[in-house]
């Protein structure tokens, strides 16, 4: 099957479970995960932002007058280890409390996870979220950003030393979610014995796979065409509608 | 949730084969992925134990088997105090190279008063904060240039160990050298204890990149960074308690000098103790390697 111009862009690799089937797994590239980390530092920013005002207008608003100045001391104090808390264990409590992902990771769809395909263990996250002060060198991670473009994984030196990944996450295809698959007439445990021959199966699989995004007109004409062809090969029961003919075929009850 | 999971991947594959709709292979692909995540990957429920067990076996462990790191971590900090230290008595102007252009608060003649001051002119739970997170980024920092092959370790532990030779020096030269040590010894005796151990957890990761052994570089510095992380994160408490003394005792106006250090080297003492015998008492974990050599003996 010819794969479209970029997927030679695209990077996967091949994961084998212990039932010998290989999972694919699509690696996020430099690009994409900069494109994360920068909406990560718009959200820090943000966050920075909105508790400074709030701090000042507290301020303004003689808000604090009232705590005396011992209190006042400790109030900044908090806020030092709030915001330094947030700034340099950002990445670590994130991806350890929304399972690999940060904010924007979550929304460019990536997420990390160990080498062997599972959520990595929180120490490797904190590994690979500490070694970020030498991914950063000299600035905004040129090290970590050189180092992920050549490594064939796509990792950088926190990754190395994790043992983590960061992949691309698809989102669910819409079409098998239950209301699609609901058009998609059950076929799996049948489908050795039918006559059908494999060209036949994936076709009408395609078509079931189809039907609902169909105008009302060319799912009729496709299902009669479809129908008539497979008639004349097959027979069966074709008292019913075209689409319930190549239903019961797919489904390899030829009552 | 199993047998789903095995008929789904079964489904797969034969999809695979039968070369059926890339969408449909995709879609199966990524629900398989998920499955295989929640079962060979689910993770192993929480013991309540396991921080306790952590700080008190594992840590203390693991720091006493890479001393050597630790003490080379020492004596390179040290090595540059001391140069520091004699290069500021000959020209006390150079410790304004070090604090980059401040001289006019360094320069000069001081009396011990000057010292306590700067700490008593401090809000102290803004000082303990500030000094918290600063030492904790500084150990974490000497922890993750140890990737860069040592060479960045080695920066900041020459970096830390020329400031504080330097200011003793500039404190010596003004004659009131005691009352530096005796301002910045109950706090520092703790925190330059725990910044040298977080030097020797950087360097150990330097060295597993230089000496992989018989492993290849990649999987050496995974076991170097799983253990010098341990030790990083076995040391934060310790940052917090040298904060907590900097920030609260150090400056107090109430206590007095004998007091601060008791309190200081009591910390120290802890801390020392902890690593030298914390995790011993137990009957000691087999060590895997040897195990994993009785089982192939025995087998062969």
């Amino acid at each position: 099957m010819p794969e479209p111009l970029f997927m030679d862009l695209l990077t996967s690799i091949d994961l084998e479970t212990p039932e010998q089937v290989e999972l694919k797994l699509d690696l996020a590239g430099p690009a994409s995960r900069f494109a994360a980390q920068m909406l990560d530092w718009l959200l820090q920013f943000i966050v920075i932002m909105v508790f400074v005002i709030v701090l000042v207008a507290a301020d303004a608003l003689h808000f604090m007058d009232m705590v005396d100045e011992m209190q006042g001391g400790v109030l900044m104090a908090l806020t030092i280890a709030i915001v330094w808390v947030f700034l340099i264990f950002y990445g670590f409590l994130f991806e350890w409390l929304m399972h690999g992902r940060t904010p924007g990771k979550w929304l460019i769809n990536l997420r990390v996870i160990s080498e062997s395909g599972g959520p990595p263990t929180v120490l490797a996250l904190f590994l690979r979220n500490v070694l970020r002060f030498a991914d950063f060198l000299p600035t905004v991670y040129m090290l970590g950003g050189i180092v992920c473009a050549l490594n064939a994984r796509h990792q950088r030196l926190g990754d190395m030393a994790a043992g983590t990944l960061v992949i691309r996450e698809q989102a669910p295809d819409q079409r098998y979610m239950p209301a699609a698959a609901h058009d998609l007439p059950r076929a799996a445990s049948s489908m050795a014995d039918t006559s059908l021959t494999q060209e036949e199966t994936q076709l009408l699989r395609r078509f079931f796979e189809r039907r609902a995004e169909l105008t009302d007109d060319a799912r009729y004409r496709l299902a009669r065409r479809l129908a008539e062809q497979l008639f004349r090969r097959h027979g069966g029961d074709h008292s019913l509608s075209d689409e319930k003919y190549l239903e019961a075929l797919y489904q390899g009850v030829e009552s | 949730m199993i047998s789903l999971y095995r008929r789904a991947s079964a489904d797969l594959a034969r999809l695979r084969t039968a070369e059926a709709s890339r969408d449909a292979i995709d879609e199966l692909n990524r629900i398989v992925l998920l499955a295989h995540a929640l079962i060979y990957h689910a993770a192993p429920p929480t013991r309540q134990s396991g921080i306790v067990q952590f700080l008190a076996r594992d840590y203390p462990r693991t720091v006493r088997e890479s001393w050597p790191f630790h003490l080379a971590s020492f004596l390179i900090a040290t090595l540059f105090a001391v140069l520091a230290f004699a290069q500021v008595q000959q020209d006390p102007f150079l410790i304004a190279a070090v604090m980059g252009g401040a001289e006019h608060e360094f320069v000069g003649q001081r009396t011990g008063a000057d010292i306590r001051d700067r700490f008593l002119e401090a809000d102290q739970p803004t000082l303990f904060s500030y000094v918290t997170t600063n030492n904790i980024r500084v150990a974490l920092v000497a922890f993750a240039l140890g990737i860069t092959f040592g060479i960045g370790t080695v920066f900041i532990l020459a970096v830390n160990g020329t400031m504080l030779g330097g200011f003793a020096g500039a404190y010596a030269q003004s004659g009131v050298g005691a009352e530096f040590w005796i301002t910045v010894m109950p706090h520092g005796a703790l925190e330059l204890s725990a910044v040298v151990f977080a030097g020797g957890a950087g360097l150990m990761i330097g060295y597993s990149l230089w000496c992989p052994g018989r492993h290849t570089r990649l999987e050496s510095l995974k076991r170097g960074g799983k253990k010098a992380l341990i030790i990083i994160c076995g040391l934060i408490p310790a940052f917090i308690l040298a904060g907590l003394i900097e920030g609260f005792i150090t400056p107090s106006a109430h206590l007095s000098d004998p007091i601060k250090l008791a309190i200081g080297g009591l910390a120290a003492l802890v801390f020392w103790t902890h690593l030298l015998l914390g995790g011993r008492d137990q009957t000691d974990r087999t060590d895997p390697a040897t195990d994993e050599d009785a089982t192939n003996a025995s087998a062969v």
